[in-house]
């Protein structure tokens, strides 16, 4: 099958690319968290594990621009990007400058690989375009286009952006969390869910500890939820639902929101409002009560590696699944009983 | 009527097994034969064998994140759907795949 190369399938879905920078980051900032950590163990030890940790956060912005430029042009564009996202690291231009990064480039690669097979295809091609063009033309341009035009307004950006987060009045940070923790539980590990999770860890980057926690939160709640919800009240869950309910439980010690899906599929109009409410509030109160979380990990592992004040945290989490079981109660039926 | 399918989201701890689960479960029903690769946190599993590939009628494409080794399935009829939908309409989506290439 050939593919018209018109605008759209050029463009394609940037929201895939986006998403494949984000997969590839999640294992870079788990080591990352998990060595600071272990880098406050005094001793040989500590320092390797300290060594360990800055070097993984140095690592987030070029992983996050090269996987996003191969997400969008492949194999080819992930060297430049490498190199280039690194550039954005030194520059400080955080997680928006690398994505912004790695977005163009990919598309720059792109069209290079376009431009170049309707000219002259073939072999010659090829080895021009992988050993000259790509290596040199791509990253020289795009590296001078993020040095010279695009750091300066990036930059300002962030800055104004982390000034404000960083000075929020309560009610707006209590605003915040609440829309934050909404859109974690609405499609429970969807698009919308992974909008609020990747704002979550930009702020975490920019060591904006307090806006993370109340996503962390958020997330484990609706598993948490419906697995406890299904221990005490059964009645209104069948065999199915119980078994997800046990995954559910089990998953809420990872904070994997979609362990919620298969009670939402069943039943959304009930489901869905009432874990929203759950992370809405449970957001909301970590907002209120000031927690902190260093990680980007969310449940009881994330807990014991980064909040500030383990009592409270686990506190917002009761209260937020208190709200959740009790709306379920209200509002889920009694399965019919089956002869 | 013979299926494969490629299933992967962005963290490939949740969304990419239970495409595959679903895909399974309904193919299953439906009397059709289907191998699905995953692409999770673990990398790929229960990797489609070239022979596999060029054995198969549809190729259900249900990537969130940019697919791995991508190249192998250039010559496939592709069906494309988001794992949150092979999730919630698996039955649908496997209907409307193998319409597709009927069209």
């Amino acid at each position: 099958m050939r593919k018209n190369e018109n605008l759209i399938d050029f463009f394609g879905d940037i929201k895939q690319h986006l998403m494949t920078g984000v997969s590839y980051i999640l294992p870079v900032i788990i080591i990352y968290a998990f060595f600071m950590v272990l880098g406050q163990i005094p001793g040989p030890l500590g320092e390797v594990c300290a060594i360990i940790s800055t070097s993984a956060q140095r690592l987030i912005v070029p992983v996050l621009t090269a996987y996003i430029a191969f997400s969008i042009a492949g194999k080819l564009a992930f060297a430049p990007a490498f190199v280039v996202g690194l550039v954005t690291e030194q520059l400080g231009m955080g997680f928006i400058g690398g994505l912004i990064a790695g977005i163009i480039l990919g598309y720059v690669v792109k069209a290079l690989i376009v431009v170049s097979g309707k000219i002259k295809p073939g072999q010659a091609n090829t080895i021009l375009m992988s050993f000259i063009v790509v290596p040199i033309v791509a990253t020289l341009f795009v590296g001078s286009l993020v040095y010279f035009v695009i750091a300066g307004p990036v930059i300002a950006g962030t800055d104004t952006l982390n000034i404000w987060l960083n000075n929020l009045s309560t009610s707006n940070a209590v605003l915040l969390a609440a829309i934050l923790g909404a859109m974690i539980a609405f499609d429970m590990g969807g698009p919308i869910n992974k909008v609020a999770y990747t704002f979550a860890i930009a702020a975490s980057t920019e060591g904006l500890n307090h806006v993370v926690a109340p996503v962390l939160i958020a997330i484990t709640i609706p598993v948490l939820a419906l697995g406890i919800s299904t221990l005490i009240t059964p009645k209104k869950y069948d065999e199915d639902e119980h078994m997800a309910g046990k995954t559910a439980l089990f998953m809420s010690i990872f904070g994997l929101t979609e362990g919620a899906i298969p009670f939402a599929v069943v039943d959304p109009f009930r489901v869905i409002p009432a874990i929203m409410a759950g992370s809405c509030v449970g957001a909301m109160l970590a907002a209120l009560l000031g927690v902190t979380n260093t990680t980007v990990i969310p449940s009881i592992i994330g807990m014991f590696l980064g909040a500030n004040n383990i009592l409270l945290y686990l506190l917002c989490h009761l209260v937020g699944v208190a709200i959740s079981v009790g709306l379920l109660t209200v509002l889920k039926k009694n399965v019919p009983v089956e002869e | 009527m013979k299926l494969i399918a490629v299933t992967s989201c962005p963290v490939g701890m949740a969304h990419t097994y239970m495409a595959a689960s679903s895909l399974k479960k309904t193919a299953k029903r439906l009397g059709y034969e289907i191998k699905v690769e995953t692409q999770g946190a673990l990398g790929i599993q229960n990797r489609l064998s070239s022979v596999d590939i060029e054995e198969a009628d549809v190729f259900i494409l249900a990537a969130d994140v940019a697919l791995q080794e991508a190249e192998r399935f250039d010559q496939c009829a592709t069906y494309k759907v988001s794992t949150s939908q092979l999730i919630k309409k698996c039955e649908k989506s496997i209907t409307e795949a193998i319409a597709s290439l009927q069209a």
